[in-house]
């Protein structure tokens, strides 16, 4: 029995060990008009242990977040802060973020797993303004080609709510209400992108047992990647508070967490680096409303529009401090040293010469690095046995195989009519361009056909490479020279490269938050 | 020849200069060779087998060259395989194919094509001691084969005495009745059937499927079979079963007739897999694909490699390839085979690329024996239609249009199960599962002989093409429509004006369901430049339309608005986008505007405004865009400056993105207050621009240079929802100075004048310039702006915030009893009171106000509804007292407050309290004020109420107003640092008044 109870307390605490990595971050603010603090990115180190298959196994987990909520229940908006617990129990290759299209064909293709919300005050929240609420979830899910297809159920016998607000307590009537939360994902190589719709009609029991009905319609929109995480609810919500007053409003909520790169020049001269980048990750929580239809008794001198915010500190982590000393004083250093930093380049930083050309091989291991593309195992080399390889010129033996495997498999990349990859050939600039376009899943931002470009040689575009040259500008990658020239055919130099990847990063980290926060929560409709 | 060189006894120098030369070769080989791309995934495919060539067969290559065999001679190849699998000796010069095979050449070809010449050799030790001293080698080797020959039952011990004493004794050449000797005598077709087969038998017991005597009746078709010799039957017999030895004609076997070298060579080839078995060899087919030169280069060594590679015909990879070595010691030759290629024999080098191949190969020594090109390369392609894949075989099925089935096998790189067991297609370069190629579906398959290289969809039958393209230009009144196609031309077609209805689909289409079945279809004229359509074409006129369907191209963009210029029925608007990148639009008047989702007129638009527009976006040639702007909607504040802040740098936090501020100060209505020892602000925000003494710097240069210094820093705080964050931060050496708030006489540049400063006020990039709480240039700072400006240095101004000026007249508050009420509709009062700010003026004229859902009713029991405004019942509001903000003939604001009036309109009434302060502290309704002064109706002056300490408070009621620049506000909206106007109910003669002086207010009037 003590045996039992021993090998119990070990697997217990090795699940508890077990760290957290990257897992599906749909409905990380739960689907009721509040904000949490979102979901911590991985760190680098993190990321290598894993790629190094020295993390252990993921599984579910439960995510405990701080949570802000705003309750308008009462008739005028009252701030709830306290804690929410998200127990998602999704398989594996669905909690990651690979993917699916390609996924082995032994993993399944639709099932049904829980996910609980649990909501609950702490101790220091007001007394003023609680909530308790339980909610699972079965959520049901199939994946078609790159998307995946969620339906959450909810288990009505096990859906609790408590709200008090300084106008009383209201609680949940689990039987006559219901809510509808359904999801698609679109899988892209760098980033996933997914959007939700929400419908419930809540009934509660108010005070003086009053009936209160609450009706919420909304959609949310949201990305993931490796550098960035972003969700946001556009929800209008209906209150009918018995006979005697309704409400409607429309709330915004938004969480954002983003991986930025701070500089830290070291103080002692005496040390054997100057100075490195440090990663920093960020949180933006917060939401606006604006109310449409007011409560005149509560609302008369208060503004019909509002926002409230949740902080939550900022983490941070070293990063390798490269030898950059050759390339001090020259334009493209920042960008190579950053990319050094982040381990999108490795090897000897010296042979990363700005002036060079960059190879299709070398430039498309560093943008498979640079958006953080799960890679595969090559096959391995076994006596007597052949082993195929994808392109004729790309060994299974070479170190960038893995990498040039993934971007081909994702469709980031092809090869040439004659079987190779052109590996060791220079990469023109209208080929890496439309790399990084597709890496990111945003070709579809352009026109199809795309018959010209803003571009005064557009001409010398090839025809596949338009749609892409001309989103790559929209999104602030490429810009024409003095004479509105792009040069699609010329050879793109190594500081090119750099440059062009890290405005990659830097669009994936801060910029295209901005499409799914500020350009919603600001904007009411 | 290439590899024809020999290593002999050579010097180190020799050696040099033959890897000098193999290099050189290769260089010439390399500069000269071009081949043809015949399978692009032959480098791909996983290399199955690399046969390498055997020793020794440069010697062999040159005697196989005769030059008496015409090259279209069919029994070439079977003279050229059998000296290449070692059954003849070849030493060039002339074959003799007519000439007779003697009996001695016809058992040792018979022993060599069973693979039995080296163990009949073997013989030669146990033989030579018996024969007379100096017999010439090829007679002892004679010997032997007859005495293998003789022991392994191919010749009888008669056969073998006469043979040996033929062999033994010299033949005289002087006596012509001297017999031939046996082994010189020709052989008959029988004779070398019976040796031929006795010998494979030897070789391999069960090579013809059992005992060699068993019986048959293969022989019987020949009408001279009664003329084989009996004991050599069974032996012919087991030849023509197997299609080794046929008659001569196809009723005469010939067993005595004699046979010639080309028709033993013709039976070796005939032998073929039988032969291949008793060897250890394969025969197998495929197709040069590829071709590839190596070499090594060493010190004093060196090695190259020419290798082919074939595709095999079941779809896999062979290498075949020859090697030079170059090497002090050990020495090697080169390794190579024979090739025979249209009729002229050569190496592996006379291959190429597109040559179909039959090679001879050892599998067990991975070598090649011999290969022969049996034609050229040919490429078909088909279409058909896929019917099934078989991925362990290999094979793609598909039928024709009239149901028959064809099946093709592929090459390996086109198909294989991944890593992750999911077979795969290559297709258009990417691996795609199987079961994702629809079946049943048209495909175009290109076939290299006969194997599968490649398939490309096509789908089902075409009924009907469409032209899909980019509109430029689209003239509905001429009826011609312009586009630029998916193959980027120009292209220009007609249409019947006034025939064509179109459906569009627009930007803002929900595509509710049913749509398609309710299609609204258009005029043409709606179509226009940008949009993409799809059309048809008349059968006999492809240029005419006759059904075009359309929609909009647009997309969305998100920025500020940086200028804004009106003009006659437009505006010119200048974006700037978060990537930093601006672009100037033309806004029509009649574009739609959402504000708060709800449509405005564009003038409500402002600079520093923050807007998501939605642009039709047309391409319409190189570096030619044409964008026209179909929608704005604008940030509700988002991007609004919430506060500007004045201190001190303290330091940059990095982990948090801080800024951390010594004496943070807000800027308010009472200048600079909120002082704050150390306040933190957030710069975590995307865009943040930094400035020192005006000119841009780095967040770096700040932290570096600028903390914990005496400059001023300025902060640019926008109200961003997930809390305020810095977005401009501007640092001054110089020491601040606040103005008064102003209105501005005049601007120019980036000069501007207010009264009562001498000379202009400069601005420059780190003026931090706020206008009705947008950050904008300072190119945006008109005459009449009312403006607090904060200065830095000698008329540099730091900080403009612009705003509305104060006032209040913009809301008319009247008072009167009500007459009548017509519910939901409007209520009538007597007579009315006008209020101008201290006096009502009365107006004995009866007034009717229109009431509705918007207008709030502050009723003495608290905030009422419409519903609650009725003339009836005990809670008529008939007869009683209202205040009424008034905007025209529409109730706004209907509120029951006391009477409150700072000029009495009676003579001998004193008036109410009314009182003027500065709020130093707001809490809720609870209004703390300095500077107290009381309004003296006597005199019109204002008194303080104490020189020491004139502080007082009000607290403001449920149904208080507070009028605010001309809008009707609430409480907490009331500022510190505002100055305000309290108007109370209480009787100033009842009132005392000093220090600390408190009161209930009722209206109250924002002056600053």
């Amino acid at each position: 029995m003590m045996k039992w109870i021993f090998c119990l307390v070990v697997c217990l605490l090795a699940i508890l060990a077990t760290p957290v990595t990257v897992q599906a971050r749909i409905g990380d603010m739960g689907f009721f008009g509040g904000i949490s603090q979102g979901r911590r990115l991985p760190h680098t180190t993190e990321t290598v242990i894993f790629q190094q298959g020295n993390g252990g196994n993921t599984r579910a987990i439960t995510l405990n977040v701080n949570y802000q909520e705003l309750i308008f229940l009462g008739g005028r908006p009252v701030r709830f802060d306290g804690t929410m617990a998200i127990t998602n129990n999704a398989p594996a290759h669905i909690a990651n973020s690979a993917t699916t299209e390609n996924a082995p064909a032994n993993i399944p293709r639709s099932g049904v797993f829980t996910k609980r919300y649990w909501v609950q005050p702490t101790f220091s929240t007001s007394e003023d303004a609680r909530i308790n609420r339980n909610m699972n979830f079965n959520v049901e899910y199939r994946i078609v080609g790159n998307q995946v297809i969620y339906h959450y159920r909810i288990v009505q016998s096990n859906w609790n709510e408590v709200i008090v607000t300084p106008e009383g307590t209201f609680t949940l009537d689990n039987v006559r209400s219901s809510i509808g939360v359904t999801v698609i994902e679109d899988r892209t190589p760098g980033v996933n992108y997914y959007r939700g719709n929400v419908w419930a009609r809540l009934y509660y029991v108010g005070p003086g047992d009053v009936l209160v009905i609450m009706e919420q319609e909304g959609e949310f929109h949201g990305f993931y990647s490796a550098w960035a995480a972003t969700e946001t609810h556009r929800t209008d919500v209906s209150i009918w508070y018995g006979d005697e007053w309704a409400l409607q409003y429309q709330i915004r909520p938004s969480v954002t967490v983003n991986n930025v790169m701070r500089w830290a020049q070291n103080e002692p001269t005496a040390i054997s680096f100057i100075g490195n980048f440090q990663e920093v990750m960020q949180t933006f929580a917060g939401l606006r409303y604006d109310i449409f239809a007011p409560v005149p008794f509560f609302m008369w001198d208060e503004p019909r529009t509002g926002s409230s915010d949740l902080q939550h500190p900022n983490t941070f982590e070293q990063l390798p401090a490269p030898n950059m000393d050759f390339l001090r004083g020259n334009a493209a250093e920042d960008d190579i040293h950053r990319l050094f930093a982040m381990e999108v380049l490795t090897g000897p930083t010296s042979n990363f010469i700005p002036g060079q050309a960059i190879t299709r091989g070398h430039f498309m291991t560093a943008l498979a690095r640079a958006i953080r593309l799960p890679t595969a195992d090559p096959p391995r080399v076994q006596r007597n046995r052949p082993v195929p390889s994808l392109f004729s010129d790309v060994s299974v033996n070479r170190p960038e195989y893995r990498y040039i495997d993934a971007i081909v498999r994702e469709g980031v990349a092809q090869g040439r009519e004659d079987g190779s990859f052109h590996f060791d050939y220079g990469i023109t600039r209208q080929e890496a361009i439309t790399t990084v376009v597709r890496a990111i899943g945003l070709e579809s931002m352009g026109m199809e056909p795309t018959v010209a470009a803003p571009f005064a040689d557009s001409d010398a575009i090839a025809g596949w490479a338009m749609r892409e040259m001309t989103v790559a500008y929209r999104l602030g990658f490429i810009e024409p020279d003095v004479w509105g020239n792009i040069r699609p055919t010329a050879a793109l130099s190594k500081g090119e490269a750099a440059a062009l990847l890290n405005r990659l990063i830097d669009y994936m980290r801060t910029g295209l938050a901005g499409d799914y926060a500020d350009q919603i929560v600001n904007i009411a409709r | 020849m290439i590899f024809t060189f020999v290593l002999g006894d050579v010097s180190m120098k020799n050696i040099l200069t033959r890897i000098i030369a193999l290099v050189i070769m290769f260089a010439i080989i390399f500069s000269t060779t071009a081949y043809a791309n015949v399978d692009r995934f032959i480098r791909n495919d996983p290399v199955l087998n690399t046969y390498t060539g055997r020793p020794n067969v440069i010697p062999l290559i040159n005697g196989l060259t005769f030059s008496d065999l015409p090259p279209d001679l069919t029994q070439r190849d079977a003279i050229v395989r059998s000296g290449a699998l070692g059954v003849f000796m070849p030493e060039g010069g002339n074959f003799n194919p007519n000439a007779s095979v003697t009996r001695g050449q016809a058992i040792a070809y018979a022993l060599r094509a069973a693979g039995l010449s080296e163990e009949a050799r073997d013989r030669t030790i146990d033989i030579v001691p018996s024969l007379p001293e100096g017999t010439a080698l090829d007679i002892v080797w004679m010997f032997a084969y007859m005495s293998f020959a003789e022991e392994i039952g191919m010749l009888t011990t008669e056969e073998f005495d006469e043979a040996v004493a033929g062999l033994t004794l010299p033949e005289d050449p002087t006596s012509i009745n001297a017999p031939t000797p046996f082994h010189l005598r020709p052989a008959t077709r029988e004779e070398f059937a019976f040796w031929l087969a006795n010998a494979m038998h030897h070789a391999h017991e069960d090579i013809f499927g059992g005992p060699l005597n068993q019986p048959g009746q293969s022989v019987f078709p020949y009408n001279d079979w009664a003329t084989i010799t009996p004991f050599r039957a069974r032996a012919v017999e087991a030849l023509i079963r197997h299609n080794v030895m046929p008659g001569q004609t196809a009723t005469v076997f010939n067993p005595h007739g004699i046979i010639n070298h080309g028709q033993l060579a013709q039976v070796v080839r005939n032998l073929d897999t039988l032969h291949f078995t008793v060897l250890g060899l394969q025969r197998v087919t495929g197709t040069v694909s590829e071709i590839e030169q190596e070499q090594f280069i060493d010190t004093l060594t060196g090695q190259s490699w020419h290798r082919v590679f074939i595709r095999r015909a079941d779809g896999r990879v062979d290498v075949l390839q020859s090697t030079a070595r170059i090497s002090p010691s050990p020495q090697h030759g080169p390794l190579d085979t024979v090739v025979l290629r249209n009729g002229a024999v050569s190496g592996l080098t006379g291959l190429q690329v597109g040559d179909q191949i039959e090679y001879i190969v050892h599998q067990a020594s991975q070598t090649i024996w011999y290969a022969r090109v049996m034609g050229d390369l040919a490429v078909q392609t088909f279409v058909g239609r896929l019917r099934e894949i078989d991925i362990n075989d290999g094979t793609m099925t598909f039928t024709d249009p009239n149901g028959r089935l064809f099946t093709f096998r592929m090459i390996y790189g086109l198909y294989g199960i991944g890593a992750d067991g999911i077979p795969f297609i290559r297709f258009v370069n990417r691996l795609r599962p199987v079961d994702t190629l629809p079946l049943g579906s048209f495909y175009t398959v290109t076939l290299v002989n006969n194997l599968i290289t490649d398939i490309e969809f096509i789908g089902e039958p075409t009924l009907y093409n469409e032209i899909r393209g980019i509109v430029t230009a689209n003239n509905p009144n001429m009826g011609f429509l312009t586009i630029i196609d998916e193959q980027r031309r120009e292209r220009t077609f007609n249409y019947i004006p006034g025939t064509l209805r179109v459906h569009r689909r627009d930007f803002y289409d929900m595509r509710e369901a049913g749509f398609n079945m309710r299609e609204l279809l258009l005029d043409i004229s709606v179509i226009t430049p940008g949009d993409i359509v799809s059309f048809r074409v008349a059968g006999d006129d492809p240029l005419r339309i006759t059904h075009i369907s359309a929609a909009a191209q647009t997309t969305s963009r998100y920025g500020r608005i940086r200028e804004l210029r009106p003009r006659v029925g437009y505006h010119d608007m200048l974006m700037e986008f978060e990537n930093g990148q601006t672009a100037w639009f033309t806004l029509a008047d009649n574009i739609l505007v959402l504000e708060r989702g709800t449509p405005v007129t564009p003038d409500r638009i402002r600079v520093g405004d923050w807007a998501r527009i939605v642009v039709n976006q047309a391409m319409l040639g190189p570096g030619v865009m044409m964008e026209s702007v179909l929608e704005v909607a604008l940030d509700g504040g988002g991007h609004h400056i919430s506060n500007i802040v004045m201190g001190q740098l303290s330091r940059f936090n990095a982990a948090q993105n801080q800024l951390h501020i010594n004496h943070a100060q807000e800027l308010t209505p009472a200048g600079w207050s909120s002082h704050r020892p150390l306040a933190q602000y957030n710069i975590g925000g995307a865009n943040v621009s930094y400035f020192f003494d005006g000119r841009e710097v780095t967040l770096s240069f700040l932290n570096r240079y600028l903390q914990r210094g005496n400059a001023v820093i300025y902060l640019a705080l926008e109200n961003n929802f997930a809390g305020e964050r810095v977005t401009m931060v501007s640092v001054r050496s110089g020491r601040d100075e606040l103005l008064r708030a102003e209105t501005i006489l005049a601007a120019s540049g980036d000069t501007f004048h207010l009264l009562g400063i001498p000379g202009g006020i400069r601005t420059d990039e780190g003026t931090i310039v706020v206008r009705d709480g947008r950050l904008v240039d300072p190119g945006n700072i008109s005459a009449g702006d009312w403006a607090r400006t904060s200065l830095n240095g000698h008329n540099l101004a730091a900080v403009i915030d612009i705003s509305q000026p104060p006032s209040t007249s913009g809301v008319q508050i009247v008072r009167g009893r009500v007459a009548r009420v017509w519910p939901h509709q409007s209520f009538r009062v007597e007579t009315m009171s006008t209020f101008d700010g201290l006096r009502w003026h009365y107006t004995p004229i009866p007034r009717e106000f229109t009431i509705d859902h918007d207008t709030i009713f502050m009723m003495d029991g608290g905030i009422g509804t419409i519903n609650d405004f009725i003339g009836y019942t005990d809670a008529s509001v008939v007869g009683r007292v209202f205040n009424v903000i008034v905007d025209g003939g529409r109730a706004v604001w209907v509120i029951d407050m006391p009477f409150t009036e700072p000029i009495p309109s009676l003579p001998n009434a004193s008036g109410h309290l009314t009182l003027r302060g500065t709020i130093f502290e707001a809490n809720g309704n609870d209004i703390s004020l300095r500077d107290v002064t009381v309004f003296n109706p006597r005199n019109g002056m204002w008194v303080p109420i104490s020189l020491a300490d004139a502080s007082g408070s009000v607290t403001v009621q449920p149904n208080s107003i507070i009028v605010d620049r001309d809008r009707v506000v609430g409480a907490s909206s009331l500022r510190v640092g505002q100055q305000i106007r309290v108007l109370t109910d209480v009787p100033l003669n009842t009132v005392t008044i000093g220090s600390g002086l408190d009161a209930d207010a009722y209206i109250i009037l924002v002056e600053n």
